[in-house]
């Protein structure tokens, strides 16, 4: 007991005496840091200050020029110019009334008043910074104040690489535009080498190749006095420019289409059959991507977002539309795959066809009699389809629609595009929460009901029927580059293509029937045929319903409002015996594809044809 | 009975009448409990301490984060460092309800989960800059080595105020609280974290100089202390070597590794004795200085405040040191004096190293300022351990 009793009262004693040891040896650090920062602060505050003053190494970027876009025969589409800035340094300004009202008299659009505003406005830690007063001087602007430079210290002019795209609002949804870096990015890993003020592809291929064409910033380190001068440079890392690339367009089968198309709200697409290269990629309306090239003005992307025809919309690869009749040549070859009819095997069209209760029209009214394989197509007769479908399993048409690149993503190289649906019974049970029956399969048959395909779709479905049974991907950048991986859909195999389950004579049977469409004097698309020898075009018209119509309203289809008109189709390739060129038109509430859609379609391939035979003759 | 106050299998019996917030019997509900205000015995000097020493980083926070370019950019700092501090108050208090002596039964445990920690870490922790420090704990990075130094001092505490022996102890008698700190610092030097193994060196030597050694033990310590430094050279890494070497001619090399030295004291320096003024510091806004928000906080406040500015720091923290030291005095128990010495002696030594650091005298370690300095981890690790230091002098009276 008194061993612990001692053991505590010598505890204590302890604590008493050594705690106060502790505390002076903790006075006697403590001291020791107070003399440091005496020593540091006071004694050698004059030369600390001095040197906070004096040197000041800063960071400077350097920005990397973006990759050069030319088309497939090496056009420039998208550039680097440079933009001259005007920039005014607050700490080498002497007065600023003075140096305000003699800019205001110099340069458009800047009243001295918002000079001296935004220079008192600057708080004085951020003296240093080159603040911008106008961006891209025009070359009379920059020679006036070049001029008086010496009359304006503080006054700097700054160029920047800013981009230009020469052909504007010609192709401006496969290029896309850039815009600024936000918060949110920059927060993200991905963002991790962007800095503040970086401009980054925001659409198109400007914003799906964004990596690739960016290049690297080079970084120059320069020492700067108190005043922000530059005294020398410490140590300079160049910039790389980002990688050029090279797109399979053609612009001047893609000016000329978006000419064609004129002040019409549709789209155009060109695909190369042999390979899937699309040639030209036209959506009207269209924007000029060039006023996204510097900060584009609130007014300027009010007029672009309000429009009511949407003209940042893409409608080749965004826009949903029944495909109509371009869909039945697709029908007809399951039919004649899955043995469904032989190409002899016709059906009586009296003008509609009952099935249970409905009662489905044909188009024409009168009905086209007995029908085969080749007139079901030429004539576009939709009692033919019926039958079709009536003897067909949706499922087995959404598998063969699939390998025809439907309701899937055909993987071009923008990130905007949308897939289109091609239905199967699984979809409507699961999305409809009903059963598919009969009336739906006829509906997807002439091209409506849950059916829905972009013009991408429609063109990359017609290269098959020109090339004779291979699906390729449709791509617009020229292969031979790598591509930075972006999505799945990029592991298809595009230089190969993958052949269709469609055998050589049932193939030759549709391709027959297309051509009758258009060189047969009953084809839908007769007035449009392709006169010159050799250079026979085959296709088929398609009129996509945007409201369901009443029998009665046919007649009227001109008094029609516009809105509620029919879309025109018209898709089609040629020369015949060795496609060059798959084509997909759609013009909306265009009315009928015969009479709208097939002219603009036949003019382009007429276009193109003449251009790439000028080209081989030489 | 005497036995009584140091028995330990007696420890939790809690004096109910000086503690409020122990459930009262009957008996205990006489006139003398009902009249006097249970916070007569709070210490409002060290919270008053703490308060304004947290003010006062918030505010150098706030200065050193802020960029008058982007709005919102401070606030981030601000905000989630408000929010920590409220997180650690929560938790400080919620610990305080609970007499001390509840830490007592809970060290040596405390300890355990700590080294399973440590070889946690060593096993799958998170690599950062070249250091295996974290640990993933369901999507939050835990410091295990923070914890440690925590458990380290209540085991050193428990175990030394078990002793029935009289201090002051021998080399002998030391082996076993020698070992008691040797494991976990083995296993941070590992990871390798040499700032904070030392720190652990450090605190736990203030604990056992309090708990009382024989001046032969402590000639002994310092010759071993001596070779172990240079034999500890020779194990450093070469980044570690580097700050060292640099630290001693920083001039060297002022663009490279000795920069970060270099411009921290051109920060306070240049602060002169009055300093530049509030949000006026050009290496601060300039972004000259290194981690301006965490360790190298306290060049931005020397720069903004000056000589006088960093005196009146120094004042602040020195009292609060001293009011540590005197709570350990005044224990009721040698278990609560050596886990109050072993507070202040944290407290103590961040403070030293992270200014003697900042201001060129020490080598760069990662070691906050503590209170003053962003980071969650340590503004919940240091308001638990002011937590327990107003605990211990709370119910100091036996």
């Amino acid at each position: 007991m008194a061993n612990v009793d001692n053991s505590r009262k010598n505890k204590k004693e302890q604590i008493a005496v050594n705690g106060r040891l502790i505390m002076i040896i903790m006075a006697l650090i403590v001291t020791c840091i107070t003399f440091r920062l005496w020593y540091i602060q006071i004694v050698k505050g004059d030369y600390y200050n001095k040197k906070s003053q004096d040197n000041r190494i800063r960071t400077r970027r350097i920005r990397a020029l973006r990759g050069i876009i030319t088309d497939r025969n090496g056009e420039i589409l998208a550039d680097n110019s440079l933009a001259f800035n005007l920039q005014l340094i607050p700490e080498n300004i002497d007065e600023i009334e003075h140096v305000a009202r003699l800019l205001a008299t110099q340069v458009d659009d800047l009243d001295a008043e918002t000079v001296i505003n935004i220079y008192n406005k600057t708080p004085y830690s951020l003296y240093h910074k080159p603040l911008t007063l106008k961006k891209n001087l025009d070359p009379s602007e920059l020679a006036r104040v070049e001029a008086r430079k010496f009359e304006l210290p503080g006054i700097l002019i700054e160029t920047e690489p800013i981009r230009e795209y020469p052909y504007d609002e010609i192709c401006s949804h496969i290029i896309g535009y850039l815009g600024f870096i936000n918060d949110q990015e920059l927060a993200l890993p991905a963002y991790l080498s962007y800095a503040r003020d970086d401009l980054v592809g925001r659409s198109g291929i400007e914003a799906r190749y964004q990596e690739y064409l960016r290049g690297l910033d080079g970084i120059r380190q320069v020492e700067v006095n108190a005043r922000g001068r530059e005294l020398s440079a410490h140590t300079t890392t160049p910039a790389q420019a980002g990688q050029n690339l090279e797109l399979t367009i053609d612009i001047d089968l893609q000016q000329y289409a978006f000419e064609l198309l004129g002040g019409e709200v549709g789209s155009l697409v060109a695909i190369n059959p042999e390979n899937g290269e699309i040639l030209a990629l036209v959506s009207t309306p269209s924007f000029s991507n060039n006023l996204f090239a510097t900060r584009i003005s609130a007014k300027d992307w009010q007029t672009i977002n309000d429009d009511p025809q949407h003209p940042l919309q893409n409608r080749p690869i965004q826009g949903r539309y029944a495909p109509g009749s371009t869909i039945k040549p697709l029908i007809a070859a399951v039919a004649l795959t899955d043995q469904v009819i032989t190409e002899k095997t016709s059906f009586t069209c009296t003008g509609s066809m009952t099935l249970g209760q409905s009662n489905f029209r044909c188009w024409n009214r009168y009905g086209h009699g007995k029908v085969d394989l080749f007139r079901s197509l030429a004539e576009s007769c939709d009692v033919y389809y019926y039958n079709l479908a009536t003897r067909m399993p949706i499922d087995r048409i959404a598998a063969y629609g699939a390998t025809f690149g439907l309701g899937k993503l055909s993987g071009i190289e923008l990130q905007e595009e949308k897939s289109g649906l091609m239905p199967c019974s699984s979809w409507k049970l699961k999305n409809v929460h009903a059963q598919w029956y009969t009336g739906d399969t006829i509906s997807v048959c002439i091209g409506q009901g849950y059916l829905t395909t972009t013009p991408l779709q429609v063109a990359a479905m017609y290269t098959v029927f020109a090339n004779r049974g291979i699906y390729y991907r449709p791509h617009l950048v020229k292969r031979g580059i790598e591509l930075p991986t972006h999505s799945s859909t990029d592991n298809i195999s595009s230089a190969g293509g993958t052949r269709v389950e469609i055998s050589e004579p049932h193939m030759q049977a549709i391709r027959e029937a297309l051509w009758q469409v258009v060189n047969d004097k009953r084809g839908t698309a007769y007035k449009s045929r392709i006169t010159r020898k050799g250079w026979e075009m085959a296709g088929k018209t398609g009129t996509a319903q945007v409201v369901k119509q009443n029998l009665e309203d046919l007649k009227s289809g001109e008094e029609t409002p516009w809105r509620f008109r029919d879309h025109a189709w018209f898709a089609a390739f040629a020369p015949y015996n060795d496609p060059k060129i798959a084509i997909a038109v759609l013009i909306e509430h265009g009315g009928h594809g015969g009479s709208t859609a097939a002219p603009i379609a036949k003019q382009a391939i007429e276009f193109y044809l003449d251009k790439i035979k000028q080209k081989t003759s030489y | 009975m005497a036995l009584s106050k140091e028995n330990p299998q007696r420890r939790h019996l809690i004096d109910a009448k000086s503690d409020p917030f122990t459930p009262l019997s009957k008996s205990h509900l006489n006139e003398q409990n009902l009249e006097r205000n249970p916070l007569d015995n709070f210490d409002y000097l060290t919270l008053g301490l703490t308060l304004a020493l947290v003010a006062l980083g918030m505010l150098t926070i706030y200065s050193a984060t802020y960029n008058p370019e982007v709005e919102g950019w401070l606030t981030v700092f601000c905000r989630r460092q408000a929010v920590w501090f409220g997180i650690a108050v929560v938790a400080g208090a919620g610990l305080f309800i609970f007499h001390y002596n509840y830490l007592y039964q809970a060290a040596y445990p405390l300890y355990g989960i700590g080294i399973l920690l440590l070889f946690a870490v060593e096993v799958a922790g998170s690599n950062h800059m070249g250091a295996t420090r974290w640990l993933s704990i369901g999507g939050m990075n835990v410091q295990p080595s923070e914890f440690a130094k925590i458990s380290v001092i209540l085991a050193l505490a428990r175990y030394l105020s078990d002793r029935r022996l009289p201090p002051p102890y021998n080399l002998k008698e030391l082996l076993a609280p020698a070992a008691i700190v040797a494991l976990p610092t083995i296993l941070i030097l590992k990871q390798p974290d040499l700032g904070t193994a030392m720190l652990i060196i450090l605190i736990s030597g203030v604990v056992i100089f309090i708990a009382g050694i024989t001046r032969g033990t402590i000639i002994t310590i310092a010759v071993t202390a001596l070779t172990a430094a240079f034999t500890g050279w020779h194990f450093m890494h070469d980044y570690q070597r580097q700050r060292v070497l640099t630290f001693i001619n920083p001039d060297n090399d002022p663009l490279g590794s000795g920069y970060h030295i270099a411009q921290s004291k051109i920060a306070i320096g240049a602060g002169k004795l009055f300093g530049k003024g509030f949000l006026k510091g050009t290496q601060n806004t300039l972004h000259f200085l290194p981690e301006q928000h965490t360790d190298f906080i306290f060049a931005a406040y020397a720069e903004q405040w000056g000589f006088l500015g960093s005196m009146f720091l120094l004042t602040l923290y020195f009292c609060f040191l001293f009011r540590a030291l005197h709570i350990a005095m005044e224990a009721r128990d040698s278990f609560g004096s050596y886990l109050a010495s072993g507070i202040a002696a944290i407290f103590f030594w961040q403070v030293t190293i992270n200014i003697g650091m900042v201001s060129g005298l020490m080598p760069v370690v990662g070691i906050p300022l503590p209170l003053f300095s962003y980071g969650g981890t340590s503004m919940l690790t240091s308001l638990v351990l002011i937590s327990i230091l107003l605990n211990i002098h709370y119910r100091r009276k036996a």
